[in-house]
């Protein structure tokens, strides 16, 4: 068997459970199932580790909206042959577990920790540079995301919930924030 | 991005005040037509300290909708929810039109607009009421208690308990973060909430003096005074990717 015949032929053989041979033969394939088996549990894992977390609910619309804005024209897809497939493939899942891996890297707890409330996740669905506030209101309000880009001393971040050290309270600071209904502050960006 | 925001003003406030740089209006996510209301909207969280001392944060404002989904706000920011005592935002107007699908931020000192125009595709667009509903959270409790009426509306009133557990934040005893939701299905609103949580104090948003009359049209078109200028249509979360 060779290598393009294997990959061809690689899910059936998995599926059916049968030996893969040509992998005890070739150690370039044996390096590559490795590689897929690990991949696959460390999806898994990932998976199960945000099991219960959903995508934001704008999230959709927002992925629609910028596909109907990419795809007036119908985008040709390069055709690839079956027995590059799997390499391929497993090429895109790594680069997206390692994406993955950097985001939760760059924002451990503040876009993915699981939030409680319609308040929470309503706010969790904006950009995770966004801090939601901890006493941030009613779930409407974040919906609307108006914002006003404001420059105000730190002290006010203060009482926005927002630690700020001491030698720091009387400097001033640009941050963007988003207002809810009645103009209550939901969440603050701080940009310098 | 605020490079994608073309609407700029600066007023700048006395002291160590705020100052407004920028607004821009978001996009509401779901159109509710044939409900047209107007009222007064407030947030008040009060926070009590382990010394006794409390700290209470305030802000108001007032909505509108007409029959066709426009909406309307004119959120009071002069001192940003309390937080900033000597801030000096001006008075401004999130004014939203989905069926035109465009919004607009009015400077009422200024008399300046920002105009923001969406892609059509999807402004205004059909609201999806068969989303599913979202898994209840760990930990998470949510009990109906029955429908109540408030200000003459119908609400269906819903409390969730959220209970973080004993040392998962390093707290020795459980905590409990309780929501109550007034929600009235005529308007598809909020009329009012209550959250409180040990940590963070307690939040009251409510609406009063609720109006179900059709508000007028000017309030949601540009005063003819007005100088508009154009904004980009943020794509994304608010502010879009830096």
């Amino acid at each position: 068997m060779t290598c393009r015949e294997f990959w061809d032929r690689m899910p059936e053989l998995e599926a059916a459970g049968q030996p893969l041979q040509h992998a005890r033969e070739c150690p370039r394939c044996a390096t590559l199932v490795e590689q897929q088996k690990d991949l696959a549990m460390g999806l898994r894992r990932v998976a199960s580790q945000r099991h219960g977390l959903e995508a934001p609910a704008r999230l959709e619309e927002r992925l629609l909206e910028a596909f109907r804005g990419q795809t007036s024209a119908p985008v040709p897809t390069p055709a690839i042959h079956g027995w590059l497939r799997w390499p391929a493939q497993l090429s895109f899942a790594a680069a997206v577990m390692v994406l993955a891996v950097l985001v939760l890297w760059k924002h451990p707890q503040q876009s993915l920790q699981p939030v409680a409330g319609p308040e929470a996740t309503a706010i969790a669905d904006l950009d995770s540079d966004f801090i939601p506030l901890p006493y941030a209101g009613e779930a409407g309000s974040a919906e609307d995301g108006n914002l006003i880009r404001v420059e105000m001393p730190r002290s006010a971040l203060m009482a926005l919930g927002v630690p700020v050290s001491d030698g720091e309270a009387g400097e001033p600071v640009e941050a963007e924030v988003l207002l809810g209904m009645g103009g209550a502050p939901q969440a603050v960006r701080i940009l310098q | 991005m605020f490079g994608l925001i073309a609407f700029a003003v600066t007023l700048h406030a006395q002291g160590r005040g705020v100052r407004l740089l920028d607004t821009q209006a978001g996009r509401p996510g779901r159109v509710v037509k044939g409900a047209p209301y107007s009222a007064d909207v407030s947030n008040q969280t009060t926070r009590t300290l382990a010394d006794g001392n409390t700290i209470r944060q305030t802000s108001s404002g007032r909505v509108y909708r007409d029959s066709e989904g426009r909406t309307r706000q004119e959120p009071s920011l002069q001192t940003l929810g309390s937080v900033a005592p000597g801030g000096n935002v001006p008075q401004l107007a999130f004014i939203y039109d989905p069926v035109a699908s465009v919004s607009y931020v009015l400077n009422l000192v200024t008399h300046t607009a920002s105009r923001t125009v969406w892609p059509q595709a999807s402004a205004g667009g059909p609201v999806n009421l068969n989303r599913p509903a979202r898994p209840e959270q760990a930990n998470t409790k949510r009990e109906s208690l029955g429908t109540q009426v408030m200000a003459g509306l119908v609400a269906d009133v819903t409390r969730t308990t959220q209970t973080i557990p004993a040392g998962q934040i390093g707290n020795s005893q459980a905590i409990a973060v309780v929501s109550e939701r007034w929600y009235s299905p005529d308007l598809q609103v909020v009329l009012y909430s209550k959250r409180s949580d040990p940590r963070a104090g307690e939040t009251v948003y409510q609406l009063t003096n609720i109006s179900r009359s059709e508000p007028p049209a000017a309030l949601f078109a540009v005063p003819a005074d007005f100088q508009i200028s154009d904004a980009k249509p943020r794509v994304g979360p608010p502010g879009g990717p830096r």
